[in-house]
């Protein structure tokens, strides 16, 4: 697979603040979540990445094209969704919309046809012809979405996505996240604070402190626990099961609400026998995952630990 | 999901030429702009100098043929301002003169017709126009945090700023070369022949260069206001504010040099204290009617220096945002 970023060597530095420190990365094709706590470096990341800013030093390319020498073609083939509750005034939605696709060179017809379809996609086609500073911050959020995915980008850059979204809307802006990249092939980065989004929808997750790149990993990988577990909820008291299991030698974690974390990733087949023994009914039983708060945690402690 | 939604669909269209996405925005700017009452009502005032100063025309085509007449249309023309650059006309007998005299006399008078249009009716217009329309320009969009709608785009500060002063050419071009060049156009047909064209064919060449001369630096300055500011009425009273207090001051300076001379003086360096003034002298020269020689090379100085550093101030500003 080939990757749609790849940073070698990038490093930032405003005057006496250096933002990004020899940041080296390869992103892949899929959702991938960039992460980081404040003053990070992933705003200054982005606007390299679009060439907004210029690296003080270090190379790459995004989508093939290099950093510095082809900024325009790289916007021509990126959607950005900014974090700052931007718009331009005195434009209704669609032309809006519109204008920013006319922006990326399409023809003005097909960029008001294109306006008017990707309005409906975004779920706010029933506003279409009202002016954009009467829309709420939810409306904005996904006009944003619009403007950013009008001239059908390869790659979108979403900077807190579902920023100003009531539940049911942050769900279906996920939704659509993730629509786009499994039926459309959209190469897709999420930034945000939220980490229960970068779950729902990454396949892989950039987590960055202090400028620094401290994790750069699938999902998958990074869910993985370092000893194999399962998780096992119960209707009713998991004392019982928990003894029986002890008994049998396995070693067993109570965790909140009664849950049992039992390790061995072949302890299944036991827990099944033990809760028929205890007559305990099992509710769920998971194999056990790293959490997105507690990789984020360790990898911003570890790189807090190692800066101090 | 309305009933005509087809969920998402690609696109995968020819693009548009990508030299002019500054019209892009400059038409978005013309279209923004033009929902301002103010400013559609200026835009049809610019007119009516125009059909004003069509008479003179009129009156001095027929008045070469008839004699009878001349009397009558030269003491007109004197009672028009400024008219010591035309003043050898006046002193023309229509009986007697060549044909290249007559020529002559005509393009000049012409010429002070087309320059009495952009120093008097237009250049208040123009004042008007561009501090109605130039504020909100960049202002609104420093308010609105726009800027990264239009640089996460493929598109330049300078094609930015380009589109910026498309808009306001737009309007400037309504208000100074649009009624000069109709104004030419009906002295053409209102002449008894089209020869006249021989004689003036350089004036529509001199309304261009003209025009620009007005354009190029005040619009400049216009929009370094907007893009200081997020506040769209800050920039327009910076905008107000140097055309009344330079106008203000060039009047203070000239009644205590009369009063210590005993007399009106020649303005002379003064004119150089006005941006009005400063405009009127290079205006002046473009249509061969200078009358203070010594003062051009100053005043184009002057012009080109404030546009520099208004563009040089403008291409900052608008790239601060970026850095942050």
């Amino acid at each position: 697979m080939t990757e749609i970023i790849r940073l070698q060597g990038v490093t930032k530095q405003f005057r006496s603040v250096r933002a990004l420190h020899d940041v080296s990365l390869e992103i892949q094709p899929g959702v991938t979540g960039l992460l980081g706590p404040n003053g990070a470096g992933k705003s200054t990341l982005i606007k390299i990445l679009l060439g907004l800013l210029k690296a003080t030093s270090g190379s790459g390319t995004v989508l093939g094209f290099k950093l510095g020498t082809q900024s325009r073609e790289i916007r021509s083939v990126v959607g950005f969704l900014p974090e700052d509750d931007c718009y331009l005034p005195s434009l209704t939605g669609v032309e809006s919309i519109q204008f920013a696709a006319r922006l990326c060179r399409l023809p003005a017809i097909e960029a008001l046809r294109r306006g008017h379809e990707i309005l409906d996609f975004c779920g706010i086609g029933e506003e279409r012809y009202r002016e954009v500073e009467t829309y709420s911050t939810g409306m904005r959020q996904k006009l944003k979405f619009a403007q950013a995915l009008v001239h059908d980008p390869q790659l979108l850059i979403l900077d807190e996505p579902t920023t100003g979204l009531d539940p049911d809307e942050r769900n279906a802006m996920l939704n659509r996240i993730r629509m786009l990249s499994k039926r459309h092939g959209k190469s897709v980065i999420v930034c945000t604070h939220i980490l229960p989004d970068v779950q729902a929808v990454s396949d892989s997750v950039v987590i960055l402190a202090q400028g620094r790149v401290c994790v750069a990993d699938s999902l998958q990988e990074l869910s993985r626990p370092q000893s194999p577990a399962i998780h096992v909820r119960t209707i009713g008291s998991s004392v019982p099961l928990a003894e029986r299991l002890r008994a049998d030698g396995f070693s067993v974690e109570e965790r909140h609400h009664g849950e049992l974390a039992i390790a061995g990733a072949e302890a299944t087949a036991a827990v099944w026998k033990a809760a028929e023994q205890s007559g305990t009914v099992v509710r769920s039983m998971t194999p056990a995952r790293n959490s997105m708060e507690a990789i984020f945690l360790d990898a911003v402690q570890d790189t807090s630990r190692a800066n101090s | 999901m309305p009933i005509h939604s087809e969920g998402y669909r690609g696109w995968d269209g020819r693009r548009a030429p990508g030299a002019l996405r500054w019209a892009v925005i400059a038409s978005t700017g013309i279209r923004r702009t033009w929902k301002s009452k103010w400013l559609r009502r200026i835009l049809f005032v610019a007119v009516l100098p125009t059909l004003f100063l069509a008479i003179p025309i009129f009156l001095f085509e027929q008045a070469i043929r008839d004699p009878q007449l001349w009397r009558g249309v030269v003491s007109f023309l004197q009672t028009l301002p400024q008219t010591e650059s035309v003043g050898s006309v006046f002193s023309i007998d229509p009986l007697t003169a060549t044909p290249e005299e007559i020529n002559e006399a005509r393009h000049q008078v012409w010429a002070y017709l087309l320059l009495t249009l952009f120093r008097y009716p237009q250049a208040i217009l123009m004042v008007l126009t561009i501090g109605i329309a130039a504020p909100p320009l960049i202002s609104n969009d420093v308010r609105s945090r726009a800027f990264l709608i239009y640089f996460s785009r493929p598109i330049t500060r300078l094609e930015y700023i380009l589109g910026k002063m498309g808009t306001m050419f737009f309007f400037l071009a309504m208000i100074t070369t649009l009624p000069a060049i109709l104004l030419y156009t009906v002295g053409v047909l209102l002449s008894p022949s089209f020869d006249v064209i021989v004689a003036t064919w350089d004036l529509p060449l001199r309304i261009l260069l003209a025009s620009v001369t007005l354009m190029l630096p005040t619009t400049a300055v216009a929009l370094m206001f907007s893009s200081t500011t997020s506040e769209s009425r800050y920039a327009a009273f910076g905008w107000f504010s140097i055309w009344i207090i330079g106008y203000v001051t060039f009047g203070i300076v000239m009644v205590f040099a009369a009063a210590s001379a005993g007399q009106l003086e020649d303005p002379g360096w003064r004119s150089l204290l006005s941006p009005y003034h400063v405009l009127g002298i290079v205006q002046e020269w473009v249509f061969g009617l200078a009358t203070t020689e010594s003062m051009i090379a100053p005043a184009a100085v002057i012009l080109t220096a404030v546009t520099c550093v208004s563009l040089g101030i403008l291409f900052h500003r608008v790239s601060s945002p970026m850095r942050a």
